[in-house]
């Protein structure tokens, strides 16, 4: 599994298309696959490589309408595709609709499912929708007095204390994407696996729901808890309550709407998920948590091409030190911390080279921000922005490898340098500290692959990185650990094991019933 | 585009998408009348057939039955497409008037309810009273404070101040459950200020991943404010009033005790607030009564006071220090000399200016 393998400038556009037959596996993907680099692109792309037996449909939810580049080639087994887009209102109607009597349980059912979530609230909205649907298409919801007379009650019974202007605004926010996600056209496919809750969650629950079909749900990175950080945080979410400084504030204002909304909607999906899957342990805590049952909860680890890496020279001791992070340059890999390590290492080792391996187009502004910050600490001659490149080219060229972010799951780079025998330095995120000391119960204990440091201070960062570089032997004995983990934990035809049993079991289930339905039993 | 008193202005698509959902819940014509595309088309049709018809039977020269009759007939069909449109759940309210007008008055008819819903559409759409019409309902007009205030009250949107007193943030993030201590994370994200910086530390060694990786977002988001920050107050101008400079050289200190700096930032802060605070002995001849105001200033520094002192004049340290003392605050001149009092010129200083206290009298810097 490796994103640099299969990413493909340039890319031919991808044809929407509709099998004729059921694909085996229908994947749905927010905002990545195939159009965004990153770990969970490259690792979808993994999984339909890896498995060319197996045919697949893919569903991409993108933000709006636009010129949106492939990142990947499109595999042979990918026998349908479409987009749908989450913020695509639709025009006006051209003639203005009546409001049919069912508009209030409709709404009332549409505030059931974005404050409490679950399968029953889901199943009652598409009910309701369906005439609708079938007569005019969802989005003269937006555009009609039916419209209105939803968001007018959905107000008053949610959050009459607040702006209904920021409201409304929110709940077409909030509603357009849900709309579109109940709305769209089903991939046919026997099973349904969805890569996050959120809006892609909502459409493999409807799937579920309509077309009868298991769905599964992958998560890497919990969404819900991405997107709350996210709300938290937001400016661009108006207060229109004060709550001062009080944190259980029971007054319902719009961040509080959104970050129900996601709540419900992973209640939803992972109530009428078969199962759901993790990457490690640490996340299913936070998946219980957010409603998750405990019997559907398993862990599948990534795994990679070891071979790839194996063979891979090694950087020699004497050579001038070099280290590298490598992923894109984005807010979220916290590059600018690397930069400043970088600062504080290049004092004691002046010949030192710091790599920046990754592709610096998904954030132009981030990336100019970095590269600012390199000249203003002088660090020209040091830090190189490599761009998006094979690593294997460069993974003999180094030392060290650093990874600085801020949250990660289970990071492929970790994997793969350790596959190439490079000790690692890492912030304390997802599974990084799994990966790099074992997991408590390994037997027998391989040893400490690199080291664990606080996110966002790149003092210890340096200093991690300098015990290592200025000590060959327990660099190597590192690198050695880190390799011997992978090797017996996270390769790739162990993952790819874990999820053909997945789909076999739940295909199993699948044909059980429908020979169960075809022979009369219920 | 924001208006002057900065709430953000509705773009021309906001007001379009809202005005489509006007309801027709008032009953009015106008209302009712928004998306009359249909309507336009039936009076159009009806209003041309009918011409024709007329011009037809008029060459003709047939007998009035079949004048009427040809009328009924389109009546008949204007019916049944307004009956086909309200099975499938659209507004007809237009397509009946024209209908009604019609059978009225005929073609005429036709063409005069066709213009008055042609009118009525466009008067609907008048983007200028649309555009006061969102101001008003965003309350983004001139409201004054006590309206406003009033409002909020009214409204249960304003602080409940009968609520329980707030949690410290550090203990919230000790011991606070993972939505609270989220919730402060978000918090400190959205208004952070210096005091703030223990609980996000905390918070980013907290033994909850969830935790952990919300405040290293906050941090991100907190240090690339606080070093725009740093660069404004840095170059706080020359002639800048005592009172803005020595705030200004206070929100630097106070950023230099978050401890989120970098260490070269912390230099910086450092050297911006020492140069802020010379200017300022050096732009303006003050007076006892304000030299006293700045040492007051200058003692609630945390972090940078210490080294400000040793760098600072002695001519500066001995003005503060004298007016303190004139004014017979000594606690506050002890608090001044206990933080600065690291060299041995302190001390020569110190015996040089305290007997003096009786005879002192305000001095002006310039003089």
């Amino acid at each position: 599994m490796s994103a640099a393998q299969t990413l493909a400038h340039g890319a031919s556009a991808w044809s929407e298309d509709t099998p004729n037959n059921p694909a085996d596996i229908c994947i749905i993907v927010e905002g990545a696959y195939p159009y965004v680099p990153g770990g969970v692109s490259g690792w979808i792309d993994w999984l339909v490589r890896s498995q060319p037996a197996t045919t697949f449909s893919i569903v991409s939810l993108m933000p709006k309408p636009g010129v949106h580049q492939p990142r990947f080639a499109r595999p042979a087994n990918v026998v349908g595709f479409s987009n749908i887009y989450l913020q695509s209102f639709g025009a006006p109607p051209q003639k203005r609709l009546r409001v049919p009597p069912g508009t209030d349980a409709l709404a009332d059912a549409l505030s059931r499912l974005i404050t409490v979530g679950g399968k029953e609230p889901l199943r009652e909205v598409l009910a309701l929708m369906t005439d609708m649907r079938r007569r005019h298409g969802l989005p003269v919801l937006f555009n009609s007095p039916i419209a209105w007379q939803i968001v007018q009650r959905m107000y008053a019974t949610e959050m009459p204390s607040a702006s209904f202007l920021h409201y409304f605004w929110g709940w077409r926010a909030l509603l357009g994407g849900l709309f579109a996600s109940l709305e769209a056209p089903l991939q046919p496919a026997r099973i349904y696996h969805t890569i996050s809750t959120g809006y892609a969650g909502m459409l493999a629950a409807r799937a579920t729901l309509e077309a009868g079909r298991p769905s599964l749900l992958t998560e890497h990175g919990i969404y819900t808890n991405e997107r709350r950080i996210e709300l938290l945080m937001a400016d661009w979410v108006a207060d229109t309550v004060d709550k001062g400084h009080a944190l259980d504030d029971p007054r319902f204002d719009l961040r509080d709407m959104w970050v129900r909304a996601f709540e419900a909607y992973a209640r939803t999906c992972y109530e009428v998920a078969a199962e759901v899957t993790t990457l490690y342990g640490d996340n299913q805590r936070v998946q219980r948590a957010l409603g998750a049952d405990r019997q559907k909860l398993t862990v599948i680890a990534n795994g990679i091409d070891v071979e790839r890496f194996a063979g891979l020279d090694r950087a020699a001791d004497a050579a001038p030190p070099a280290i590298a992070l490598i992923g894109r340059v984005v807010p979220i890999k916290d590059v600018k911390t690397y930069i400043r390590a970088a600062n504080l290492l290049v004092k004691r080792f002046p010949d030192l080279t710091a790599y920046v391996i990754g592709p610096d187009d998904e954030d132009v502004a981030y990336a100019a921000e970095c590269r600012q910050l390199v000249a203003d600490l002088g660090l020209g001659a040091t830090v190189v922005f490599t761009g998006a490149v094979n690593i294997v080219d460069y993974l003999p060229k180094l030392h060290v490898v650093a990874l600085t972010s801020l949250s990660e799951s289970q990071p492929l780079v970790v994997l793969e340098a350790g596959a190439a025998g490079l000790p690692f330095v890492a912030t304390n995120v997802g599974s990084c500290r799994e990966i790099l000391d074992g997991r408590p119960d390994e037997d027998p204990p391989l040893g400490r692959g690199g080291l664990v440091t606080d996110v966002v201070d790149h003092t210890a960062i340096a200093e991690a990185i300098a015990s290592l570089l200025s000590d060959p032997a327990k660099r190597h004995a590192y690198g050695r650990a880190l390799k011997a983990r992978v090797e017996q934990v996270y390769t790739s035809p162990i993952a790819v094991a874990a999820y053909e049993a997945l789909y076999r079991r739940h295909g199993d289930e699948l044909l059980l019933r429908l020979e169960q339905r075809a022979s009369g039993g219920t | 585009m924001r208006s002057r008193r900065g709430e953000r202005m509705p773009t021309g698509a906001q007001v379009e998408a809202l005005t489509a959902l006007l309801p027709a819940g008032g009953g009015t014509i106008s209302t009712a009348l928004d998306d009359s595309t249909s309507a336009l088309k039936l009076a159009l049709g009806l209003a041309t057939a009918g011409v024709i018809w007329i011009v037809v039977v008029t060459n003709l020269g047939t007998s009035v039955y079949l004048w009427l009759s040809g009328h009924l007939v389109m009546l008949a069909g204007g019916v049944l497409v307004t009956t086909y449109s309200a099975r499938d759940g659209w507004d007809v309210t237009g397509d009946i008037m024209v209908l009604l007008a019609t059978l009225v008055l005929g073609p005429a008819g036709a063409a005069i309810a066709g213009s008055a819903v042609l009118a009525a559409t466009r008067m609907r759409f008048d983007t200028v009273t649309l555009a006061a019409w969102y101001q008003r309902i965003s309350d983004a007009g001139d409201v004054d404070r006590v309206t406003r205030l009033a409002t909020a009250v009214a409204l249960g949107r304003s602080v409940q101040i009968d609520s329980p007193v707030p949690q410290s943030f550090a203990s919230v993030i000790a011991d606070g459950s993972i939505a609270q201590r989220q919730n402060a994370l978000g918090l400190i994200a959205r208004r952070f200020a210096p005091p703030y910086a223990c609980a996000l530390r905390a918070a980013l060694v907290s033994s909850e991943p969830v935790v952990r990786v919300q405040a290293a977002a906050v941090a991100v988001k907190v240090k690339a404010e606080l070093a725009g920050v740093l660069d404004a107050l840095s170059n706080v101008g020359v002639g800048t009033e005592p009172s803005r400079a020595i705030e200004a050289a206070a929100e630097l200190d106070a950023m230099i005790s978050t401890g989120l700096l970098d260490a070269a930032d912390v230099e910086r802060a450092r050297a911006g607030m020492t140069s802020v605070l010379d200017r300022v002995l050096a732009d303006f001849p003050l007076d006892g009564a304000s030299m006293a105001a700045f040492g007051d200033g200058v003692l609630v520094f945390e972090e940078a006071l210490p080294s400000w002192l040793e760098t600072a004049s002695y001519e500066a340290r001995h003005l503060i220090e004298t007016e303190l003392l004139r004014q017979r605050r000594f606690s506050a001149f002890r608090a001044l000399r206990a933080r600065g009092a690291t060299t041995a010129a302190n001390a020569a200083i110190s015996a040089s200016f305290v007997p003096t206290i009786a005879s002192f009298v305000p001095v002006r810097l310039s003089e």
